[in-house]
């Protein structure tokens, strides 16, 4: 460790003074530092403050872009600037008034191109946002500069793309960044640029004796580009007057570091999802300091965070129309954890947990950064009491099990994206779309043939000839199915990787991880309710099969009736536990890019529309093309006795099988919360340490009334801040398609709590 | 002024116990085993009947035809869905955990739930067994049927009296008050907790 082994003083100096001393300050360990600074804060939400003149004036300035940007869509775009740390020019709101700085490029709202992804991404989506391409830009990425997009198809079989195009393989990332990288951006906070490219060196050399094998060389060259990221990281903090090659020194340049991280991130990559991790209690150490230094107040304190939460919500990616089909409303999911419980049982709740939240009123509700409360029966009761109270003015929080989560990655985890968790800065996911099980099982009914096209889309084999479907038979089929699927699919995500490493590789998020890291490569399945259903009305209903004149199975007739998912019903609720197992094990079976481990998520985000838009009737009785439930939701209206029935079929789902998330997104009218606020926040939080103490995984609340949203739908300019809980995110409601308000308004509302 | 409220024939009122050839079967439920109940439907997720987190079961069937019944559906036992018993008890047990965990329980309404007085004393039996709280929501004019050994697993009755007043209670109902007040007296020097609706 020689060179990177300063000692305290010379390493951290004036910057961490007052700090309790420990492993942090030898080696690269944010958790360390956490643990052994950070205040738990087991009151209540009095102390919070308001908007500050300052934020009030930057908001004021940033609303009439928000107003456009509703009727216009993409207001801006520099075309002909590929993005990277250093590409574009600093950019300010209101110069004097912003106390965190730093945009995306030279000014707001101006949204930036990444073409190693993929050139024809990004001419589609200047053409759907009406802008030209840059004739510079497309010769270079054409004729001199291969993109992720050309090595992917260079590596994908005929039977990948026909599964591609069939829909039951969809949103694979070979076409946009796949992004859930979370890059550890505290580190440039705590120890700033220059600690860092010391340890890289310092990784870098240990490589030196290794024999060159292919490992070795592609690390040597990543540790490369990520030294490289970290310089330029270095300066852009330069232009923006910020010397991040040191630790910050206060509360304000912290925030300021960390964001100047995420910032760089979000210049080098357009992932799908760019979490932010875990940062407020971090930060909450330096305003502690702050404090009592006398140095800052607690307005203050709020600004800092208000400020860096509307920087987050200007945060701007182009995307194309496909993508936005599946990905609805410009999310980027920067995700932020609050709360959670260290491994000693301490909360880790601390007074800017509250103040990140309370940016929700101070600025009103929005979608963004992707707020997620990490929820464990033994934090504070007056900070779960907030958290609902917000929940129900905002509907802007997710939830997620930390009780069940911390056993399997510690107590300094983020979320990427909705509900996939991993230690900051020591894992990463390769990230992949998800398998529609739903055409699956169609795919088992029709010997492997399309039920929309009549396509001989997997391997041919027996169809089911009977008129009446025996679940003995189409169970064996389907998991028959279900071995081809998992197999393509594995071998799909394990291209796409490959791929994405080479050519659009996110040196500057990996440069805030350890070398040596845990992959996990995250499947997805879609429309697991629908098949629970399905197989639960063949084997207690009698479902006869209507086919066409090619004989294919095309509509089904029930006769009978059947336990139905979301009724805590253990009679289909096994069934669907039995999938999610079941098809885990199958994916399980295949080897991965880089060793990952393999994971997978019950999650849609709002493509649910999509897969059931290119689905054909199910044995369940959903209609072709009716959307499917979002993530690992019961299906709309099926979930008939309440939402304590439902709630207990989801925690049925086994984590163990699904550890990259099980999302589920639960709408309450707001009746009672209306009639006694208080009783109804003391319900909730029962009703959650309930949830999840039986083992639930997400709980995504949304407590708004059909009244509301069809109201939005028909005068969505009196609602520009109505914000709903999808499948995992947040969106403004008045910016989904037509078809996504239609399918959330149908989704069940439960009386209230 | 009786008849006036009863309605024209046809109506839904017309349907009143001892008064239409249509009214439902009263017999048969009587007795202290049964091994299956009709029931109208049940819903989880109340916190206003009872303590905490409520699974609320409507059981099919009632004496009484009261002019503002919001579940006039319940009035007929074999317009409820035929249940096992032991099905019941199952599905009870799916909410069990999840239930103690929100200091609620089990409340049984309808209908009425003494018409069908062996499947509810079962019901609330296993309940008890269950470690939950248990509720009985009911109009008492039944509350004969209901021993004390029946009495004994039910930690809450609701009753409700609809009104103190012969007269009224006849018209509105179509049956007689003084049943209720006795079944009220019983549990007034009783052990059990009672919540009174007027």
């Amino acid at each position: 460790m020689e060179g990177v082994n300063l000692t305290p003083a010379a390493a951290g100096g004036r910057c961490w003074r007052g700090f309790e001393p420990g492993r942090w300050q030898q080696a690269i360990d944010l958790r360390d530092f956490i643990l052994r600074n950070v205040t738990s804060y087991a009151g209540d939400e009095a102390f919070l403050a308001g908007p500050s003149a300052c934020t009030q004036a930057v908001w004021a300035k940033l609303q009439p872009y928000f107003q456009e940007e509703q009727s216009k869509g993409v207001l801006d775009v520099d075309a002909a600037t590929p993005s990277s740390i250093l590409a574009h020019a600093p950019g300010w709101i209101d110069r004097d008034n912003e106390v965190i700085v730093g945009l995306q490029t030279d000014k707001p709202f101006r949204r930036a191109i990444f073409p190693a992804g993929g050139l024809r991404m990004v001419e589609s989506g200047l053409k759907a946002a009406g802008f030209d391409a840059d004739p510079v830009v497309h010769q270079a990425f054409s004729l001199y500069r291969k993109t992720h997009n050309d090595g992917v198809f260079d590596a994908y079989t005929p039977e990948i793309l026909r599964c591609r195009k069939s829909g039951i393989i969809t949103g694979l990332p070979d076409a946009y960044g796949r992004g859930r990288i979370i890059g550890d951006y505290r580190r440039v906070a705590l120890y700033g640029t220059d600690r860092l490219l010391a340890a890289k060196r310092e990784e870098r050399a240990q490589l030196d004796d290794m024999w060159p094998s292919e490992e070795v060389i592609r690390s040597r060259e990543e540790l490369a580009e990520q030294m490289r990221a970290l310089a330029d990281l270095a300066e852009m903090g330069r232009r923006y007057d910020c010397d991040i090659s040191r630790p910050a020194e206060t509360a304000r340049e912290a925030v300021q570091w960390t964001y100047l991280g995420y910032l760089g991130a979000i210049k080098e990559a357009n992932g799908a999802a760019m979490s932010i991790g875990r940062i407020s209690s971090f930060l909450d150490i330096y305003i502690e300091r702050d404090f009592h230094e006398g140095t800052l107040d607690e307005a203050g304190a709020q600004e800092l965070i208000d400020q860096l939460v509307q920087k987050l919500r200007i945060v701007r990616f182009l995307r194309t129309p496909d993508y936005d089909s599946l990905f609805s409303g410009d999310p980027y999911w920067a995700t932020e954890c609050v709360g959670g419980m260290d491994l000693d049982g301490r909360p880790l709740v601390t007074r800017t947990s509250y103040r990140m939240l309370h940016t929700l009123t101070n600025l009103g509700a929005a979608p963004e950064p992707n707020m997620t409360v990490l929820w464990s029966k033994n934090l504070p009761e007056a900070f779960k009491r907030y958290c609902i109270r917000m929940s129900f003015e905002t509907s802007s929080i997710q939830y997620e099990n930390d009780d069940l989560m911390r056993p399997y990655w510690g107590d300094d985890y983020g979320i990427a994206c909705c509900v996939s968790a991993m230690r900051l800065g020591k894992q990463m996911q390769f990230f992949g779309a998800r398998a529609n099980l739903a055409k699956a099982l169609l795919y088992a009914i029709n010997g492997g043939r399309d039920e929309v096209s009549g396509e001989q889309i997997a391997p041919a084999t027996a169809p089911v000839t009977a008129d009446v479907l025996d679940y003995d038979d189409v169970v064996a089929k389907f998991d028959a199915t279900m071995d081809w699927l998992a197999r393509t699919y594995v071998h799909a995500m394990d291209c796409i990787h490959y791929m994405h490493d080479k050519y659009f590789y996110e040196r500057l998020e990996m440069a805030l991880h350890d070398r040596d890291i845990l992959r996990t490569m995250a499947f997805g399945i879609a429309g697991l309710s629908v098949v629970a259903d399905s197989l639960s009305a063949i084997k207690h209903a009698k479902v006869h099969v209507i086919r066409d004149g090619t004989g294919l199975a095309v509509d089904y007739r029930i006769e009978g009736d059947f336990p139905k998912f979301g009724n805590a019903d253990s009679r289909v609720d096994d069934i669907a536990a039995d999938i999610v197992s079941r098809y885990m094990q199958k994916i399980r079976k295949h080897p991965t890019y880089r060793g990952a481990v393999h994971t997978q998520s019950v999650l849609t985000i709002t493509s649910n529309v999509v897969y059931g838009k290119a689905t054909g009737n199910t044995p369940d009785g959903r209609r072709k093309g009716e959307p499917f439930a979002p993530g690992a939701n019961p299906m709309h209206g099926r979930d008939s006795h309440g939402w304590l029935a439902s709630c207990i079929s989801l925690a049925r789902l086994p984590y163990a099988d699904a550890q990259d998330g099980i999302s589920y997104t639960v709408s309450v009218a707001p009746g009672m919360a209306r009639r006694d606020a208080e009783a109804a926040v003391g319900n909730a939080v029962k009703a959650f340490d309930m949830y999840f103490g039986q083992g639930g995984f997400h709980m995504n609340l949304n407590v708004l009334s059909r009244e509301t949203l069809e109201d939005a739908m028909e005068h969505p300019e009196k609602y520009p801040q109505l914000t709903i809980r999808v499948s995992g995110y947040a969106v403004n409601f008045v910016r989904l398609t037509r078809e996504q308000q239609l399918d959330v308004i149908r989704r069940t509302f439960h009386a209230s709590y | 002024m009786l008849e006036d409220s009863m309605g024209e024939v046809g109506s839904r009122y017309d349907l009143r116990a001892g008064r239409s050839p249509d009214a439902p079967e009263t017999e048969g439920y009587e007795g202290a085993e049964a091994t299956y109940g009709w029931v109208h439907s049940y819903e989880t997720g109340s916190t206003v009947d009872g303590p905490g987190v409520r699974l609320m079961l409507f059981m099919s069937g009632c004496f009484l035809r009261c002019q503002y019944c919001h579940n006039p559906d319940t009035w007929n036992i074999k317009d409820g869905t035929r249940i096992d018993l032991a099905h019941a008890i199952r599905r009870l047990g799916d909410f069990a955990p999840a239930l103690r965990a929100m200091g609620g329980g089990l409340t049984i309404s309808g209908g009425e739930p003494l018409v069908q007085i062996g499947f509810t004393r079962a019901l609330f039996a296993a309940a008890k067994e269950m470690g939950l709280h248990t509720a009985l929501d009911t109009s008492g004019f039944l509350g004969h049927r209901a021993d004390d050994g029946y009495l004994r697993n039910v930690d809450l009755v609701l009753l409700d009296i609809k009104s103190g007043d012969p007269d009224t209670y006849r018209r509105v109902t179509g049956a007689e008050l003084k049943p209720t007040l006795r079944f009220a007296e019983r549990l007034g020097s009783g052990p059990i907790d009672m919540s009174v609706a007027i």
